[in-house]
Parts: structure tokens; C-alpha cells; sequence
């Protein structure tokens, strides 16, 4: 009966020498940065710091959602938080812990199919549809985030990809972020051959490509056009009440491009600076550096049709 | 001092206009389609009229925003026959003139004019420049004779009730189907006149807006001679081609 209270009681004080032990706060004596002593007091082990989530620490990267740390006590402040990739979620993985075996890219295997059928006049490879994944070139992170790498994920082929809406204005043409692209390549990673995009309709790279004019330096005037909205419906017979309170006149379109070899009955709705106005067998046309301009209005619109030089 | 006189002076003016506020006006009660056919019938009999207009248009940036154009305009109207459009603003310094018979579209920024032989009505006119040519002429819906005919409405209308627009007690009516809206801000006494639109097109996705504040300035007559317009020495004519 004695040993059985006694066990009981010592049961109970070893419990409670555990909890105590284990939620009382632990003196630290360390060493501060001006080399004078100091004291850090700890509310929890180091243990279970620990389980509390990847708690805390410099990267915010703690156990609960976007709160900052989480840890408990020994979160420290961040010196930044746009250093962390992710800000806090759980979601950190350790540098080199993902698997070697990444996705591809591109799952599609290589086409095995005969490149013409005989008898057949039809390209054997139809054109490429455009993916509904977009081909990204963007690299891994931004610049200047500090976070490292992943580590090599295998091959990685971007097969060129040919525009669709190339020729539309304003459709895709958007020229990649700046800043990207100089990243230095990781040692151990394969080598990405990227070809450039290609619009088909002037074969030239498209923006941001590889051997495409790089972004902001278009000569003065020319401008990608816009998305013009379409012209409302003819006034009779429909049945809105109000679509000539709308007057589409006014989308003027923008300074049209005007590119470096420009073609004969093209049509540019600015002209580039210094021209001189010439009357030409009662005709009044431009003059800009050589190329002649023959200026119409198109409706409302006034453009320049670029024509031979007159005689 | 003169601060205080200006403020003075405001304060007196909205005490005037609030106490002007038409509280048993012939609208009241009526439904917002009937107001605006009101204000259609007012214009569409009117011999001739000035007006200036300040009008917001709203430029889509492919898909992601949009800019903002705005012009500030007066039109003189003169029936049968004689129309002067004059345009100043972000993208167009313009000239319309339609004189009996005449078509005239002059860029004062270029000296650039060309010329058409038109019918010699306005509404044949305009309707002869939209179907022919793609010219849409601005603020064409104050021209017309026929507005009540045209542009009937067909949705039922909002009446949001009376609101105060630069001093003019205006009745505010809505008006949407799944394609427009028009926001139109009427007179609420004396000649309904129409005094502000705001059109919004619901199929882009970017909702574009326009809106046209409108300011009077002679009902029934034009003054002095706006029809008058003379092409400088250096004004080149040019050809109108059809838009496609």
C-alpha cells in the first residue's frame, strides 16, 4: 500500500519535474556582438522549438500560414522578408532536398512520325497548336531574391514556338520582364537551348526573343497599335438605342509602325519627324528621308500611305 | 478678401439653385423612356442650336487599361442643312463642316482637308458619311431630326432621381441591356435638355466608358457666324477613302 503510494507520488513528481522542466524558461548566457556578456532567456526547449513548425527563424518560413515565424521565441527578426521565397506556410524545402527525378518540361515524347507520307503534298507535322500551358523562358526566381537554385531537373528542350496571334495587333507581344534572362547558369545543370519565338508572318523574332530589337528602343512613333474595339454595328435596323451616342471616332489609332525597311503601300497613320511637304502634280505628298508618304483620310482617319516617289 | 467673395458668391449660388429645385416638375412620375423621348422631341424640332461639349473616351491599352482621350467641342446646327463641328484635344484638332450639298473635314494640326459632296439634309449627311465612308460623326445622336425615331429606347430605364449638375437640377435615368449602358442626365425644368451621357460598352473586357457633359449655349439660334470657314493659304486637299 506504502509502495504503491510512494510509486504513485514519485509518478506524479516526475511528471510534474517534466512539465516544469519543460515549459520553464531557460537561461542562456552567451556572447553579444560588442563582445560584452549577455543573457538570452528561452520560454521552450530547443526541441520543441523546433516542432513547433520550422519555426520562426530569419526566413519567416514558420509553421502557420503567412504569420510571420511562429516558432515561438527564437524567431528572430528578419533582416528581409523579400529574402524568403516563401513567406512562412510550411511550404519551404530545403535547398537540394527535391527529388532528382523532377517533372519535365515537356511531356511529350518525341514525334516518331515520317516527316512527309509518300504521295502526300501535306506537311507531315502539322503546325504546332498553341498550348494552352504557355512556354515560359522565365527563369527559376527573380533576381536578387539570395534563395538558391533547384538543383538540375533533368533535360529541358523549349521547342520553338511559333506565335498564333502574331500579325494581330497587340495580341502576345508582350516582351519579357526585364531583368530576366542573366542569371548565370548553376553548375551541374544541363544546358537549355532556347529558340527564339519567331512571329510567321515577318519571321522575324518576336519581342524579347533572342535577336529581336530589345524593349525600348523603338525609334519615336512607333508603337505597338492597340486593340481597337470593333466598329459598332451599322445605325439602321439595330436594335440598341444609343449606339451612335458612341462615337468610335475617337479610338484614333495610335502612331503606327513605322519600321526601319519600309515597304512600298504600307500604311502608317504618323509620320516620323522632319518631312517636308511637296505638291506633286497637284497631289501633296511627304517626303521623310527619302521614303515618300502619300497622306489620305480613311474615313475620319487620317494615314500615309507610303508610295514610290513621284514623278 | 477675394476668396472670401468667391466662397461667398458659391455659397449663394447653391442656396439659389437649391432653392430652385423643381420639386413638382412635369417629370416627376414619368417614366425614365418617356423623359428621354422628351428630351429627343425637344431637340430634334429645333431650328438651329449651339453647344460645347467636353467628352472623356476611354482608349483601350490591348487588354490591360485603359488611357484617357479627351476633347473639347462646339457644335452650331442650322437646319436643313449646315453642321460645324470644331474638335481640340489629346489626339484630334479638328474641323467638320456640312453645308448644304458640302462635306468638309479639315486638320488644323496637319493643314490636311478633304472634301465630299454630301446630301443636303444633316440627316442625309450623316447617314451619307457613316454608310459610304465609316465617318462617324461626334455627338451625331444631338443632330438628327429624327432622334424620338432612331433611338428610341428600348429598355424600361432607371430614374435615380434629381441630382445637381453644374447647377442645373438634371433628372439622372439609366438605361442597360446586356450590351450598353447610358447614363443620361436630363433637365429637370424648363426645355429638357439633355446635360451629361456617360455610355459604358459591357463588351470589352475593360468596360469602356465615355462621357459627354454638355453646356448650352443658345437653344433655337446660332450666334454670330459659325458656318464661316476659311482654309488657310498652306491647307492641302486630300482624298477621303472609304474606312474598310
Amino acid at each position: 500500500m506504502r509502495t504503491k503510494r510512494t510509486s504513485g507520488f514519485l509518478l506524479k513528481f516526475v511528471i510534474v519535474a517534466a512539465l516544469v522542466g519543460f515549459f520553464s524558461p531557460s537561461l542562456k548566457r552567451i556572447r553579444q556582438e560588442d563582445g560584452t556578456p549577455g543573457y538570452r532567456i528561452k520560454l521552450f526547449s530547443q526541441a520543441q522549438a523546433r516542432r513547433g513548425g520550422r519555426g520562426g527563424g530569419r526566413s519567416f518560413r514558420g509553421g502557420g500560414g503567412r504569420s510571420f515565424g511562429g516558432g515561438g521565441m527564437r524567431s528572430r527578426p528578419s533582416r528581409s522578408i523579400r529574402s524568403s521565397r516563401n513567406y512562412g506556410g510550411n511550404f519551404h524545402r530545403a535547398p537540394g532536398r527535391r527529388p532528382a527525378a523532377s517533372r519535365p518540361v515537356s511531356k511529350r515524347p518525341t514525334s516518331t512520325r515520317p516527316t512527309k507520307k509518300p504521295g502526300s503534298s501535306r506537311p507531315a507535322s502539322k503546325p504546332s497548336k498553341p498550348s494552352k500551358r504557355p512556354v515560359t523562358t522565365r527563369p527559376a526566381k527573380k533576381p536578387g531574391t539570395g534563395q538558391p537554385n533547384r538543383p538540375a531537373q533533368g533535360p529541358v528542350t523549349i521547342q520553338p514556338v511559333k506565335n498564333p496571334a502574331a500579325g494581330k495587333p497587340g495580341n502576345g507581344n508582350r516582351p519579357n520582364r526585364p531583368g530576366q534572362g542573366e542569371r548565370p547558369q548553376r553548375p551541374g545543370t544541363r544546358p537549355i537551348t532556347i529558340q527564339p519565338i519567331v512571329n510567321p508572318g515577318t519571321g522575324k523574332p518576336m519581342p524579347g526573343q533572342p535577336g529581336s530589337r530589345p524593349p525600348g528602343q523603338r525609334p519615336p512613333g512607333n508603337r505597338p497599335p492597340h486593340n481597337r474595339p470593333p466598329h459598332p454595328p451599322p445605325y439602321y435596323g439595330h436594335p440598341g438605342w444609343h449606339d451612335d451616342w458612341y462615337d468610335d471616332d475617337w479610338w484614333v489609332a495610335p502612331a503606327a509602325a513605322v519600321t526601319a525597311g519600309i515597304v512600298i503601300g504600307s500604311i502608317v497613320a504618323s509620320l516620323p519627324p522632319s518631312c517636308e511637304t511637296e505638291v506633286v502634280n497637284g497631289k501633296t505628298y511627304y517626303e521623310c528621308n527619302g521614303t515618300w508618304y502619300l497622306p489620305y483620310y480613311e474615313g475620319s482617319v487620317l494615314k500615309y500611305k507610303v508610295v514610290n516617289p513621284p514623278r | 478678401m477675394r476668396g472670401m467673395r468667391v466662397g461667398v458668391a458659391g455659397v449663394l449660388a447653391l442656396a439659389v439653385a437649391v432653392a430652385q429645385e423643381p420639386k413638382a416638375t412635369l417629370m416627376n412620375g414619368m417614366e425614365p423612356t418617356k423623359i428621354l423621348e422628351r428630351a429627343y422631341a425637344f431637340l430634334q424640332v429645333q431650328p438651329a442650336f449651339s453647344v460645347e461639349a467636353v467628352t472623356v473616351n476611354e482608349d483601350p491599352y490591348r487588354t490591360m487599361m485603359v488611357t484617357e482621350v479627351r476633347h473639347k467641342l462646339r457644335i452650331d446646327l442650322k437646319r436643313p442643312g449646315t453642321v460645324r463641328v470644331r474638335i481640340d484635344g489629346d489626339s484630334k484638332h479638328r474641323d467638320y463642316l456640312m453645308e448644304e450639298g458640302r462635306f468638309l473635314i479639315w486638320d488644323r494640326s496637319t493643314g490636311l482637308y478633304g472634301e465630299l459632296k454630301t446630301p443636303e439634309t444633316v440627316d442625309g449627311t450623316l447617314d451619307y458619311l457613316y454608310d459610304r465612308f465609316g465617318i462617324s460623326t461626334p455627338l451625331a445622336n444631338l443632330l438628327y431630326s429624327d432622334l424620338t425615331e432612331r433611338l428610341r429606347p428600348r429598355a424600361r430605364g432607371v430614374d435615380f432621381g434629381l441630382r445637381l449638375l453644374d447647377g442645373v437640377w438634371c433628372r439622372y435615368l439609366g438605361f442597360a441591356n446586356d450590351k450598353k449602358e447610358l447614363q443620361v442626365w436630363i433637365r429637370a425644368g424648363g426645355d429638357p435638355l439633355i446635360q451629361r451621357f456617360v455610355l459604358i460598352d459591357k463588351t470589352t473586357p475593360l468596360r469602356l466608358h465615355s462621357a459627354t457633359t454638355l453646356h448650352w449655349l443658345s437653344v433655337g439660334r446660332v450666334t454670330g457666324k459659325p458656318f464661316e470657314l476659311n482654309l488657310p493659304a498652306n491647307a492641302h486637299r486630300i482624298p477621303i477613302e472609304p474606312a474598310p
